[in-house]
């Protein structure tokens, strides 16, 4: 996201506030959101790629909205101006192919019309057969899960995001000799991926929610958090929107307004500055020495978190312009006393995510069955594997397991060190030096296990990272 | 419902008037698109401004660029003429090349670029 998407979305947002509770304020953040999913879509040196991966992304999300909601024929009639628009947008979009603006194609590369047509027309065909025909929601809600999952893992696995680029190259007639993952940058997929499988998990555990097609695109694809998060749960995003009016208050604009200056300043001032200090194997071959690379480690620690949290501030600021509270993900994770803490301030959302739709239920699942495992097992098995699902999901390769690895250890150590202490420890200390010196430490040892956990995150190959870590205990 | 339908169908006529309506300096855009992209070191963007043909050299001059600041200075582009599919293109104004203070300028009017149609768009091709 650059200041150019920041203005125009602020902008946006200011547009649709004005328009209160007026039904056009809906369509608003309904049409943006779906515009601004193409707008943010880098282009592709991969013919027409930059307009098939979000219409993709649109179709999937009609499918499982249709699997969420009860099967009936009404269901089409009540949502009939919105299913117009879809495709209307998506064929609008394909049709400035024709343009001849040039500039364009450094923007986006639309399909031919005539495919742009037979995409639309087979989604709506798949549309139908879910209303009127046998498929089961159930089946088509299993195969949305296996299909968002496959579709991260082709893109997560540099590998087969380079074999596909081939795939794709070769269909378009270009030089199979430039493939390369790099040409297959799909923007805002994870968050997407994370919000459908929460839909469709939920619908599958029982928990209903009533939401129109309308309402259920803005919240898959709400545009100031279609790049960064945070991930809303959807109850709580259609309460929000319901009642976004008694939030546009002069108290939430001021706050709204400062949350957006703040993330500007830790994006694109801190964060930018910090970066020209990077983590890389180019800084830490020339690093002269351990005080070096630990200012490289911190540098790169401090800007992570300025960098990330920078965006998140500037997606609830303008959300928040809106009327619409989203999420934090952010509290002050490097002030965290223990890992544990740190992992509930860190991305909230995301770890959240996670803790719902796999920590528990797999400890659940360990838990009720036949072959009983001791606790200790059972919180190491749970947190690392959680951990290393974290790591992967960053990307499928062996530095991001390292990483998700090194994290699942720590956790697993403080639990156990945890559970030790309460036995032999008293916690009456009512001394504060000492209470406050033990929280100092603590904070100076998390922040650093956190940071040191940076290294396998930030370089390229295991090999690299050894290296780091050597240069940094001046071996 | 039926007022919506034909505006979204009136939508799609202007959409598609506008679409079909030509741009008489089409080509010329595409390489002052290309000039700009190359000097921000777009290479994704570069490449998508290039037709199939010249990606690799399109690659390798976003890749020479690398370790240097670039900047366009006053450019305009204009087609100066047609040889079957392709569009000729000349254009003014300089490619500002720096490196440790020093700038090195690259005159573009010196450079006719080959632009052909390719994908719906106009894309550049070569230079002579």
């Amino acid at each position: 996201m650059t200041i150019l998407h920041i203005a125009v979305f602020i902008l946006s947002a200011w547009i649709i506030r004005s328009l209160g509770e007026r039904p056009a304020a809906m369509w608003l953040i309904f049409a943006i959101s779906i515009l601004s999913l193409f707008w943010l879509q880098p282009v592709s040196p991969i013919r027409t790629l930059d307009y098939w991966l979000p219409a993709m992304m649109i179709a999937l999300s009609i499918l499982t909205w249709l699997v969420i909601n009860p099967k009936q024929e009404s269901l089409l009639a009540n949502n009939q101006i919105t299913l117009i628009i879809l495709p209307v947008i998506i064929i609008g979009i394909s049709l400035l192919r024709y343009a001849q603006l040039s500039f364009l194609s450094a923007w986006i590369n639309p399909t031919k019309i005539g495919w742009a047509l037979l995409f639309v027309i087979s989604i709506a065909a798949l549309v139908f057969l879910m209303i009127k025909g046998n498929i089961s929601q159930s089946i088509m809600a299993r195969c949305l899960i296996i299909i968002a999952i496959l579709i991260f893992i082709a893109i997560k696995y540099e590998p087969l995001t380079t074999k596909l680029s081939y795939a794709l190259r070769k269909l378009n007639h270009q030089s199979t000799d430039l493939a390369s993952a790099q040409e297959i940058a799909w923007v805002g997929y994870s968050y997407f991926a994370f919000r459908l499988i929460h839909v469709i998990r939920d619908w599958q555990t029982g928990r209903k929610i009533s939401i129109n097609l309308r309402e259920f695109i803005a919240y898959i694809f709400y545009f100031p958090a279609i790049i960064a998060g945070p991930i809303a749960r959807i109850e709580n995003f259609a309460y929000e929107l319901q009642n976004r009016a008694n939030q546009v208050t002069q108290a939430h604009t001021f706050e709204s307004s400062k949350r957006i200056m703040h993330g500007v300043l830790c994006k694109f001032i801190l964060a930018d500055s910090l970066s020209l200090m990077p983590l890389n194997t180019t800084t830490v071959q020339q690093a002269s020495g351990s005080i070096w690379m630990w200012i490289i480690i911190y540098a790169y620690a401090l800007r992570l978190y300025l960098d990330f949290s920078g965006y998140t501030e500037i997606a609830i600021g303008i959300s928040g312009l809106l009327g619409i509270k989203l999420p934090e993900n952010f509290q002050r994770p490097y002030l965290s006393e223990n890992l544990t803490i740190f992992w509930n301030r860190w991305h909230i959302t995301l770890t959240q995510w996670f803790r719902t739709y796999y920590f528990n239920p797999l400890t659940r699942f360990i838990r009720t069955y036949r072959v009983q495992l001791p606790a200790a097992w059972i919180i190491f098995l749970t947190q690392m594997s959680t951990m290393l699902l974290i790591g992967l999901w960053h990307g499928i390769n062996l530095n991001f397991i390292a990483w998700g690895f090194w994290n699942g250890l720590g956790l697993f150590l403080h639990n156990r060190w945890s559970e030790w202490s309460k036995q032999h420890f008293k916690s009456d200390n009512k001394n504060e030096w000492v209470a406050g010196s033990v929280k100092c430490i603590s904070i100076f040892l998390t922040f650093n296990f956190i940071a040191l956990g940076w290294v396998w995150f930030a370089m390229p190959t295991l090999n690299d990272s050894i290296i780091a870590f050597a240069k940094l205990f001046g071996f | 419902m039926k007022k919506i339908f034909i505006f979204m169908c009136m939508m799609l006529i202007c959409m598609l008037v506008f679409a079909c309506t030509p741009n008489g300096n089409a080509a010329a855009d595409g390489t002052l698109a290309y000039l700009e992209a190359l000097a921000k070191k777009d290479k994704n963007a570069v490449v998508s401004l290039t037709c199939k043909a010249w990606e690799d050299q399109a690659i390798l001059e976003v890749d020479a660029l690398m370790s240097v600041g670039s900047e366009l200075k006053e450019v305009n582009c204009r087609e100066v003429g047609q040889e079957g599919d392709v569009v000729m293109v000349v254009c003014s104004g300089n490619l500002n090349l720096t490196y440790n203070d020093e700038i090195r300028s690259i005159d573009l009017s010196k450079r006719t670029y080959s632009m052909v149609m390719e994908d719906g768009q106009w894309r550049m091709c070569s230079y002579q």
